[in-house]
């Protein structure tokens, strides 16, 4: 086992991770800008380091002064949480060959999960069914023109090295498509610099459903449930819960083969995802393969009842799977709290938390890095807090999890704590009707 | 407090080594704050793949010291308390950080003379130590020319990014 970790991230994921560490006896070594010296990962863990200035792409994005970090700090391992560097296969290629270990998926896994046209294609070949769209990357509008024409429209056009919601454009006819096709590229190369594009059917009113996948290095590959992350805002996630009210034993565990089939095409180790989009009439596509932990894992974590961070630790350093595959008990719920002004079209709201108050009580569970005091600096992700509500039954943990965000405080700084309680407190959330269209429905009329 | 006491209040902190002020009194409080020094342009080193053989083509890195006085607020960094000190009885020092993470190496090569010493004079550009990175060595140079008052670090020690390397007193270019 690892006696020495260093986590590249910040934030509640880095918090996380040090806790994780806490608990198994390893040293934990958490890596900081310039403007999170004051961090809670900095004082947290049992060493830390300076990295760089704020800017992101100077210090938790710069490989050389990470990989440096950990070499005079003496890591065995690195934990490089979600975002930054967490599926970027350049990086875990090196970690393989400065002898530091990766706790994630191998490099060539990470590659062909952030390929999404080629791994679809792979997948697809492995029986599981994805989205009717273009074999590839598409060359020119001509070519997009035609493949829309026989798939039908709406569509919606992708970038292959696209995330989190940009890169992405629907076109409903000829006109719109060719706009589409040149803008999602344009957005794919300035963001990702890799303009291709490539064709997806848009499936209307469709779920977000995704499955839960660990795998370790001696050829076991489980699912571990769903979750439903359909309540979201700008392609952004807000709202997660499992189990997902749209499945039924059957469909979950027809999914869940799926999910596992997809990771075996991929040659995935620890923890991942597969993600489905799962449309009225109960058929589901594969859309994309997310190798890293989730955001919304507590949710599993809380139904399933398991540590996936503490797993991810003990697979990365060569043990077998301890988890098994069963049935969620109880359902869990997240809600997102973000430093942002709901009622601005969610402009981030930087500044000073100038006094915090967690809830607590059954079923409530609080992943953050807040502190009275903190300021949210202006250089990185928004998300403040997960608040996470646990019950026997559905309505047990809306009850809770609705009754957490009440009383959960942050003075000083806009939050999406209200917005989420308005809306698992819906009639509309209540019966379990989900879909990404719910949360303008709660949102000021723009003029 | 009326305007022009808090007018006086400002202007004492405009010309103070202070960065922060708060001050509260019957129901008021005001706090002052200087702009962050701004922000070092991204250091121009590169970094390239580490070299199989080991040994890896010397990289030029611009140190940027902290600018220079008057009052020099050295900016409290927390690691090095000498600084402080050293700052606080001599106010004509200045100090060249650390422009990355890695490991304080003085000389070229092991057994090899310091690029500098404490008293000797650098000049603009000279190497004043290396920072090792992934088995990049990447060579830290003086951004004008100074006098070495102190070097702050130990060879072979750690470094993070943003500490202070050497404490130097900037000269007149000749």
């Amino acid at each position: 086992m690892f006696r020495r970790i260093l986590i590249a991230n910040r934030g509640e994921i880095a918090v996380r991770v040090i806790r994780a560490c806490r608990e198994m006896g390893i040293t934990s070594i958490a890596v900081y800008s310039k403007a999170d010296q004051d961090c809670l990962h900095t004082s947290l863990a049992d060493e830390s380091i300076c990295i760089g200035p704020p800017t992101s792409t100077d210090s938790y994005l710069h490989i050389p002064s990470i990989v440096a970090a950990a070499e005079i700090c003496d890591a065995q391992a690195i934990h490089p949480g979600y975002g930054f560097l967490s599926e970027n296969p350049k990086f875990a290629s090196i970690c393989r060959e400065c002898h530091i270990g990766f706790i994630g998926p191998t490099p060539e896994a990470i590659s062909l999960s952030g390929n999404k046209s080629e791994c679809r294609a792979k997948v697809k070949s492995a029986g599981v069914p994805v989205v009717p769209g273009s074999e590839g990357l598409i060359r020119d509008p001509d070519e997009a023109l035609k493949i829309a024409k026989a798939i039908g429209f709406p569509v919606l056009v992708k970038a292959s090295a696209g995330g989190g919601g940009r890169g992405m454009r629907i076109a409903h006819n000829d006109v719109a498509l060719k706009n589409a096709v040149s803008m999602a590229s344009n957005e794919a190369a300035a963001a990702f610099g890799d303009g291709g594009v490539y064709l997806e059917k848009f499936v209307e009113n469709a779920r977000h459903v995704e499955f839960q996948i660990f795998g370790d290095n001696h050829g076991r590959l489980i699912a571990l449930g769903e979750r439903e992350c359909s309540i979201q805002r700008r392609h952004q996630k807000l709202i997660e819960e499992t189990p997902s009210p749209a499945l039924n034993h059957s469909l979950r565990n027809k999914m869940a083969k799926a999910a596992v089939r997809a990771a075996k095409a991929i040659g995935y180790t620890n923890a991942g995802t597969a993600e489905f989009l799962l449309a009225p009439d109960n058929q589901f596509y594969f859309i994309e393969f997310n190798a890293r932990i989730q955001v919304e894992h507590p949710v599993t974590e809380e139904v399933m009842g398991v540590d996936l961070v503490k797993e991810q630790i003990r697979v990365a350093a060569g043990d077998p799977l301890r988890l098994r595959e069963g049935d969620p008990h109880g359902c869990a719920i997240e809600a997102r709290v973000y430093a942002e002004d709901p009622d601005n079209n969610f402009a981030p709201n930087p500044g000073t938390v100038t006094r915090c108050h967690f809830p607590g009580g059954p079923g409530v569970r609080v992943d953050s890095h807040l502190f009275s005091g903190y300021t949210v600096p202006r250089y990185y992700d928004s998300l403040l807090a997960k608040v996470i509500g646990y019950g026997e039954t559905r309505d047990e943990a809306i009850g809770r999890l609705a009754g957490a965000l009440d009383e959960f405080t942050t003075e000083g700084v806009k939050t999406t704590a209200n917005l989420c309680a308005r809306i698992i407190q819906s009639d509309r959330f209540r019966r379990g009707d989900l879909g990404p269209d719910m949360v303008d429905l709660f949102l000021p009329k723009m003029k | 407090m009326d305007l022009e006491q808090f007018r006086e209040l400002i202007r004492i902190f405009e010309e103070s080594a202070l960065s922060q002020v708060e001050i509260e009194e019957s129901g008021l409080r005001i706090q002052l704050k200087k702009p962050e020094p701004p922000v070092a342009p991204a250091p121009t080193y590169a970094i390239a793949a580490p070299h199989p053989a080991g040994h890896a083509a010397p990289m030029m890195v611009q140190a940027f010291p902290q600018t220079a006085p008057p009052p020099a607020p050295a900016p409290a960094v927390p690691a090095a308390p000498s600084v402080a000190s050293v700052a606080a009885e001599d106010e004509g020092l200045v100090t060249i950080d650390s422009p990355l993470v890695g490991v304080f190496y003085a000389a070229p090569a092991p057994g090899e003379p310091p690029f500098v010493r404490e008293g000797d004079v650098a000049e603009e550009k000279q190497t004043v130590c290396i920072i090792e990175a992934m088995k990049v060595m990447n060579e830290v140079v003086a951004k004008f020319p100074c006098v070495i008052e102190k070097i702050l670090v130990q060879n072979g020690e750690p470094i993070e990014f943003g500490q202070p390397l050497f404490a130097v007193r900037p000269t007149e270019p000749a």
